[in-house]
Protein backbone atom coordinates (compact mmCIF):
# COMPACT_ATOMS: atom_id res chain seq x y z
CA UNK A 1 0.00 0.00 0.00
CA UNK A 2 2.79 2.42 0.92
CA UNK A 3 3.93 2.19 -2.73
CA UNK A 4 0.81 3.70 -3.55
CA UNK A 5 1.96 7.20 -1.85
CA UNK A 6 4.54 9.45 -2.25
CA UNK A 7 6.67 10.73 0.53
CA UNK A 8 5.17 13.96 2.00
CA UNK A 9 6.98 16.11 4.17
CA UNK A 10 6.06 16.88 7.73
CA UNK A 11 5.54 20.70 6.84
CA UNK A 12 3.04 19.49 3.76
CA UNK A 13 0.97 17.31 6.24
CA UNK A 14 1.00 19.95 9.06
CA UNK A 15 -0.67 22.48 6.75
CA UNK A 16 -2.97 20.20 5.50
CA UNK A 17 -4.27 19.30 8.85
CA UNK A 18 -4.38 23.09 9.35
CA UNK A 19 -6.20 24.15 6.82
CA UNK A 20 -8.90 21.35 7.15
CA UNK A 21 -9.49 22.96 10.99
CA UNK A 22 -9.31 26.00 9.30
CA UNK A 23 -12.10 25.37 6.23
CA UNK A 24 -13.90 23.89 9.04
CA UNK A 25 -13.91 27.01 10.98
CA UNK A 26 -15.33 29.23 8.23
CA UNK A 27 -18.17 26.98 8.09
CA UNK A 28 -19.31 26.23 11.52
CA UNK A 29 -17.32 28.88 13.42
CA UNK A 30 -13.19 28.61 14.37
CA UNK A 31 -12.42 26.32 17.31
CA UNK A 32 -11.00 28.30 19.65
CA UNK A 33 -10.60 26.25 22.32
CA UNK A 34 -9.43 22.47 22.67
CA UNK A 35 -10.36 19.46 22.23
CA UNK A 36 -10.56 19.38 18.39
CA UNK A 37 -14.21 17.68 17.85
CA UNK A 38 -12.40 15.02 15.16
CA UNK A 39 -15.35 12.90 14.21
CA UNK A 40 -17.64 15.88 13.79
CA UNK A 41 -15.29 17.06 11.24
CA UNK A 42 -15.32 13.72 9.76
CA UNK A 43 -18.75 13.25 10.02
CA UNK A 44 -20.10 16.63 8.91
CA UNK A 45 -17.91 18.81 6.84
CA UNK A 46 -16.26 15.76 5.42
CA UNK A 47 -19.45 14.19 4.76
CA UNK A 48 -18.39 10.68 5.64
CA UNK A 49 -20.14 8.20 7.30
CA UNK A 50 -18.63 7.28 10.52
CA UNK A 51 -19.70 4.15 12.26
CA UNK A 52 -19.10 1.71 15.84
CA UNK A 53 -18.73 -2.01 14.79
CA UNK A 54 -16.74 -5.08 15.95
CA UNK A 55 -14.40 -4.55 12.79
CA UNK A 56 -12.25 -7.78 13.83
CA UNK A 57 -15.24 -9.54 13.60
CA UNK A 58 -16.48 -7.55 10.53
CA UNK A 59 -13.28 -7.89 8.14
CA UNK A 60 -12.85 -11.52 9.52
CA UNK A 61 -9.50 -10.33 10.96
CA UNK A 62 -6.87 -10.01 13.76
CA UNK A 63 -8.16 -8.27 16.40
CA UNK A 64 -5.66 -5.16 16.53
CA UNK A 65 -7.72 -3.22 14.15
CA UNK A 66 -8.99 0.03 15.21
CA UNK A 67 -10.08 2.03 12.23
CA UNK A 68 -10.90 0.92 8.47
CA UNK A 69 -11.85 3.28 5.34
CA UNK A 70 -13.87 2.74 2.77
CA UNK A 71 -13.24 5.35 0.11
CA UNK A 72 -16.28 4.18 -2.20
CA UNK A 73 -19.16 4.30 0.09
CA UNK A 74 -17.42 7.21 2.17
CA UNK A 75 -17.41 5.41 5.17
CA UNK A 76 -14.99 5.30 8.24
CA UNK A 77 -15.74 2.38 11.10
CA UNK A 78 -13.79 2.55 14.16
CA UNK A 79 -14.01 -0.36 16.41
CA UNK A 80 -16.99 -0.58 18.98
CA UNK A 81 -14.01 -1.01 21.69
CA UNK A 82 -12.68 2.81 21.29
CA UNK A 83 -16.45 4.09 21.29
CA UNK A 84 -16.11 6.81 24.15
CA UNK A 85 -19.50 6.75 25.44
CA UNK A 86 -19.36 3.55 26.70
CA UNK A 87 -15.38 3.31 27.53
CA UNK A 88 -14.24 7.04 28.39
CA UNK A 89 -11.27 5.89 29.18
CA UNK A 90 -10.26 5.39 25.31
CA UNK A 91 -11.44 8.75 24.30
CA UNK A 92 -7.47 9.64 23.50
CA UNK A 93 -6.95 6.53 21.28
CA UNK A 94 -10.53 7.03 20.29
CA UNK A 95 -9.73 10.61 18.89
CA UNK A 96 -6.31 9.54 17.30
CA UNK A 97 -7.86 6.85 15.04
CA UNK A 98 -10.67 9.33 14.00
CA UNK A 99 -7.61 11.77 13.18
CA UNK A 100 -5.81 9.07 11.61
CA UNK A 101 -8.15 7.92 9.01
CA UNK A 102 -9.02 11.54 8.50
CA UNK A 103 -5.64 11.94 7.91
CA UNK A 104 -6.27 8.96 4.94
CA UNK A 105 -9.25 10.19 3.59
CA UNK A 106 -7.18 13.88 3.38
CA UNK A 107 -3.95 12.49 2.16
CA UNK A 108 -4.12 9.48 0.59
CA UNK A 109 -7.70 9.23 -1.10
CA UNK A 110 -6.47 10.78 -4.37
CA UNK A 111 -3.55 8.28 -4.91
CA UNK A 112 -6.16 5.53 -4.42
CA UNK A 113 -8.43 7.10 -6.63
CA UNK A 114 -5.82 7.58 -9.69
CA UNK A 115 -4.86 4.07 -8.95
CA UNK A 116 -5.42 1.76 -11.97
CA UNK A 117 -5.74 -1.12 -10.29
CA UNK A 118 -8.36 0.78 -7.81
CA UNK A 119 -11.31 -1.83 -8.76
CA UNK A 120 -9.12 -4.17 -6.75
CA UNK A 121 -9.73 -1.98 -3.91
CA UNK A 122 -13.63 -2.17 -4.51
CA UNK A 123 -14.39 -6.03 -5.01
CA UNK A 124 -17.94 -7.15 -4.93
CA UNK A 125 -17.51 -8.05 -1.19
CA UNK A 126 -16.32 -4.21 -0.95
CA UNK A 127 -12.97 -4.80 1.67
CA UNK A 128 -11.97 -1.69 3.11
CA UNK A 129 -9.46 0.62 1.10
CA UNK A 130 -7.48 1.25 3.69
CA UNK A 131 -7.12 -1.18 7.16
CA UNK A 132 -5.14 -0.01 10.19
CA UNK A 133 -3.68 -2.38 12.51
CA UNK A 134 -1.06 -1.29 15.14
CA UNK A 135 1.04 -3.64 14.03
CA UNK A 136 0.83 -1.52 10.20
CA UNK A 137 2.10 1.66 12.14
CA UNK A 138 5.25 2.00 10.61
CA UNK A 139 4.32 1.77 6.92
CA UNK A 140 4.95 5.14 5.36
CA UNK A 141 0.94 5.71 5.04
CA UNK A 142 0.30 5.14 8.45
CA UNK A 143 3.06 7.22 9.58
CA UNK A 144 1.28 9.86 7.09
CA UNK A 145 -1.85 9.25 8.52
CA UNK A 146 -0.47 9.41 12.44
CA UNK A 147 1.39 12.21 12.00
CA UNK A 148 -1.59 14.01 10.13
CA UNK A 149 -3.53 12.52 13.40
CA UNK A 150 -1.21 14.46 15.48
CA UNK A 151 -1.37 17.81 13.80
CA UNK A 152 -5.13 17.82 13.48
CA UNK A 153 -6.10 16.82 17.47
CA UNK A 154 -3.02 19.35 19.06
CA UNK A 155 -3.26 22.29 16.24
CA UNK A 156 0.63 23.72 16.37
CA UNK A 157 -0.84 27.74 17.21
CA UNK A 158 -3.29 26.66 19.51
CA UNK A 159 -1.17 24.30 21.72
CA UNK A 160 1.83 26.85 22.11
CA UNK A 161 -0.73 29.67 23.14
CA UNK A 162 -2.72 26.55 25.30
CA UNK A 163 0.25 26.06 27.64
CA UNK A 164 1.75 29.63 27.37
CA UNK A 165 -1.60 30.92 28.85
CA UNK A 166 -2.80 27.81 31.24
CA UNK A 167 0.56 26.32 31.86
CA UNK A 168 2.74 29.25 31.82
CA UNK A 169 5.41 28.02 29.53
CA UNK A 170 6.74 28.51 26.03
CA UNK A 171 9.22 25.83 26.39
CA UNK A 172 9.81 23.88 28.89
CA UNK A 173 13.03 21.06 29.76
CA UNK A 174 13.29 17.66 30.93
CA UNK A 175 15.26 18.76 34.09
CA UNK A 176 12.67 21.44 35.10
CA UNK A 177 10.02 18.51 34.67
CA UNK A 178 12.17 16.16 36.89
CA UNK A 179 12.60 19.36 39.84
CA UNK A 180 8.27 19.03 39.28
CA UNK A 181 7.90 15.60 39.32
CA UNK A 182 11.18 14.05 41.61
CA UNK A 183 12.56 11.22 40.05
CA UNK A 184 12.68 9.18 43.77
CA UNK A 185 8.99 9.47 43.72
CA UNK A 186 9.03 6.59 41.55
CA UNK A 187 11.73 4.72 41.90
CA UNK A 188 15.63 5.32 40.11
CA UNK A 189 14.43 2.93 36.96
CA UNK A 190 11.88 5.22 35.76
CA UNK A 191 12.32 6.94 32.00
CA UNK A 192 12.15 10.25 30.93
CA UNK A 193 9.29 9.26 29.00
CA UNK A 194 7.13 8.97 32.01
CA UNK A 195 7.93 11.86 33.64
CA UNK A 196 7.15 13.97 30.25
CA UNK A 197 4.20 11.99 30.40
CA UNK A 198 3.43 12.72 33.42
CA UNK A 199 3.59 16.28 33.22
CA UNK A 200 1.88 16.23 30.21
CA UNK A 201 -1.29 14.27 31.16
CA UNK A 202 -3.40 17.39 32.08
CA UNK A 203 -2.13 19.24 28.93
CA UNK A 204 -3.69 15.95 26.67
CA UNK A 205 -6.93 15.85 29.05
CA UNK A 206 -8.07 19.03 28.19
CA UNK A 207 -6.83 18.04 23.83
CA UNK A 208 -8.84 14.93 24.63
CA UNK A 209 -5.50 12.89 23.69
CA UNK A 210 -3.11 10.37 24.84
CA UNK A 211 -0.27 11.25 27.18
CA UNK A 212 2.17 9.70 24.97
CA UNK A 213 0.67 11.44 22.11
CA UNK A 214 0.78 14.84 23.83
CA UNK A 215 4.43 13.87 24.42
CA UNK A 216 5.22 13.37 20.92
CA UNK A 217 3.26 16.27 19.82
CA UNK A 218 5.20 18.70 22.35
CA UNK A 219 8.90 17.62 21.80
CA UNK A 220 8.18 17.23 17.70
CA UNK A 221 7.21 21.06 18.37
CA UNK A 222 9.67 21.97 21.16
CA UNK A 223 7.79 23.07 23.95
CA UNK A 224 8.91 20.27 25.56
CA UNK A 225 13.02 19.63 25.29
CA UNK A 226 14.91 17.01 26.81
CA UNK A 227 18.43 18.78 27.01
CA UNK A 228 18.72 22.32 28.19
CA UNK A 229 21.11 23.14 24.94
CA UNK A 230 18.12 22.08 22.67
CA UNK A 231 16.64 25.85 23.40
CA UNK A 232 20.16 27.03 22.34
CA UNK A 233 20.30 25.09 19.19
CA UNK A 234 16.52 26.15 18.57
CA UNK A 235 17.07 29.51 18.84
CA UNK B 1 -44.79 -6.85 5.46
CA UNK B 2 -41.73 -7.40 3.84
CA UNK B 3 -39.99 -3.77 3.17
CA UNK B 4 -39.83 -3.22 -0.57
CA UNK B 5 -36.00 -2.14 -1.07
CA UNK B 6 -36.53 0.92 -2.57
CA UNK B 7 -38.80 1.95 0.62
CA UNK B 8 -36.58 3.92 3.06
CA UNK B 9 -35.73 2.06 6.13
CA UNK B 10 -36.24 4.01 9.47
CA UNK B 11 -32.23 3.59 10.45
CA UNK B 12 -31.67 5.33 6.93
CA UNK B 13 -33.97 7.57 7.30
CA UNK B 14 -32.55 9.05 10.17
CA UNK B 15 -29.02 8.79 8.89
CA UNK B 16 -30.26 10.68 6.15
CA UNK B 17 -32.17 13.57 8.32
CA UNK B 18 -29.43 13.85 11.00
CA UNK B 19 -26.42 14.24 8.38
CA UNK B 20 -28.99 16.48 6.25
CA UNK B 21 -29.20 18.87 9.98
CA UNK B 22 -24.99 18.37 9.87
CA UNK B 23 -24.79 16.88 13.19
CA UNK B 24 -22.22 14.33 14.00
CA UNK B 25 -23.06 10.64 14.99
CA UNK B 26 -21.39 11.06 18.47
CA UNK B 27 -22.89 14.52 18.95
CA UNK B 28 -26.57 13.31 17.89
CA UNK B 29 -26.38 9.82 20.30
CA UNK B 30 -25.86 12.08 22.90
CA UNK B 31 -28.50 14.87 22.49
CA UNK B 32 -30.99 11.24 22.59
CA UNK B 33 -29.38 9.64 25.25
CA UNK B 34 -28.17 6.65 23.56
CA UNK B 35 -24.28 4.94 22.91
CA UNK B 36 -23.05 5.86 19.52
CA UNK B 37 -22.33 2.26 18.46
CA UNK B 38 -25.93 1.77 19.38
CA UNK B 39 -27.05 4.02 17.00
CA UNK B 40 -24.70 3.31 14.67
CA UNK B 41 -26.29 -0.37 14.23
CA UNK B 42 -29.52 1.37 14.19
CA UNK B 43 -29.46 3.39 11.22
CA UNK B 44 -27.25 1.04 9.56
CA UNK B 45 -30.54 -1.31 10.24
CA UNK B 46 -28.35 -3.88 12.04
CA UNK B 47 -30.61 -3.20 15.07
CA UNK B 48 -33.95 -2.98 15.30
CA UNK B 49 -35.38 0.74 15.92
CA UNK B 50 -35.75 1.85 19.62
CA UNK B 51 -38.55 2.00 21.64
CA UNK B 52 -41.18 4.82 21.53
CA UNK B 53 -39.89 6.83 23.80
CA UNK B 54 -36.70 7.34 22.04
CA UNK B 55 -38.16 7.28 18.67
CA UNK B 56 -39.78 10.19 20.02
CA UNK B 57 -36.57 11.82 21.22
CA UNK B 58 -35.05 11.05 17.80
CA UNK B 59 -37.63 12.94 16.10
CA UNK B 60 -37.46 16.14 18.26
CA UNK B 61 -33.74 16.37 17.72
CA UNK B 62 -34.35 15.93 13.94
CA UNK B 63 -37.34 17.79 13.92
CA UNK B 64 -39.55 15.52 12.37
CA UNK B 65 -43.01 14.07 13.24
CA UNK B 66 -42.91 11.68 15.69
CA UNK B 67 -45.64 9.87 14.25
CA UNK B 68 -43.94 9.62 10.57
CA UNK B 69 -41.03 8.33 12.48
CA UNK B 70 -42.84 5.21 13.99
CA UNK B 71 -44.52 4.75 11.24
CA UNK B 72 -41.33 3.98 9.56
CA UNK B 73 -40.47 2.09 12.52
CA UNK B 74 -43.16 -0.18 11.60
CA UNK B 75 -45.46 1.51 15.25
CA UNK B 76 -48.15 3.54 16.27
CA UNK B 77 -47.66 5.76 19.26
CA UNK B 78 -49.13 4.18 22.46
CA UNK B 79 -51.69 7.13 22.79
CA UNK B 80 -53.14 6.02 19.50
CA UNK B 81 -53.54 2.57 20.55
CA UNK B 82 -55.23 3.70 23.85
CA UNK B 83 -57.76 6.06 21.55
CA UNK B 84 -59.16 2.95 19.22
CA UNK B 85 -59.35 0.73 22.71
CA UNK B 86 -61.93 3.57 24.33
CA UNK B 87 -64.32 3.10 21.28
CA UNK B 88 -63.02 0.54 19.24
CA UNK B 89 -66.24 -0.46 16.95
CA UNK B 90 -66.66 3.30 15.81
CA UNK B 91 -62.59 4.16 15.54
CA UNK B 92 -62.29 1.25 13.39
CA UNK B 93 -65.28 2.21 11.54
CA UNK B 94 -63.92 5.86 11.15
CA UNK B 95 -60.27 4.51 9.97
CA UNK B 96 -61.75 2.27 7.51
CA UNK B 97 -64.64 4.86 5.99
CA UNK B 98 -61.04 7.33 5.88
CA UNK B 99 -59.01 4.85 4.39
CA UNK B 100 -58.15 5.96 0.76
CA UNK B 101 -58.38 10.38 1.31
CA UNK B 102 -55.33 11.49 0.63
CA UNK B 103 -53.26 14.31 3.20
CA UNK B 104 -54.52 17.22 2.07
CA UNK B 105 -58.33 15.32 2.10
CA UNK B 106 -57.05 14.25 5.85
CA UNK B 107 -56.16 17.52 6.94
CA UNK B 108 -59.93 19.29 5.73
CA UNK B 109 -61.65 16.00 7.86
CA UNK B 110 -59.04 17.22 10.68
CA UNK B 111 -59.92 20.73 10.96
CA UNK B 112 -63.29 19.86 10.55
CA UNK B 113 -63.32 17.50 13.70
CA UNK B 114 -61.73 20.19 15.36
CA UNK B 115 -64.21 22.99 14.69
CA UNK B 116 -66.76 19.90 15.34
CA UNK B 117 -65.62 19.68 18.77
CA UNK B 118 -64.88 23.02 19.88
CA UNK B 119 -68.52 23.76 19.00
CA UNK B 120 -69.94 21.20 21.10
CA UNK B 121 -67.69 22.71 23.93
Amino acid sequence: MTKLVPFLTKDYIETEAAGLLSSYGEKFGSITRPPIPADEILNTYLKVHLDFDDLPKLLRTDKDVFGATWLQRRQVIIDESLDPTEHPEMIGRYNFTVGHETGHWQLHRIYFEKNPNQELLFAVDEPPAVICRTSQAKERIEWQADFFSSCFLIPKLMIAEWCRLNYGFDQISLIEIKARFPTRRYGASVSDDFLIEKFVKPIAKDFAVSAIAMRIRLEYLGLVVRELESRLVGL
Amino acid sequence: MVKQKTEKTFGASVRAWREEKEIGLRRFADLVGMSPTYLSKIERDEFPPPGEEKIKSIAKALDRDADELLALAGRVASDLEEIIQQTPREMATFLRAAKGLDPKELEDLTRQIERKKKQSK
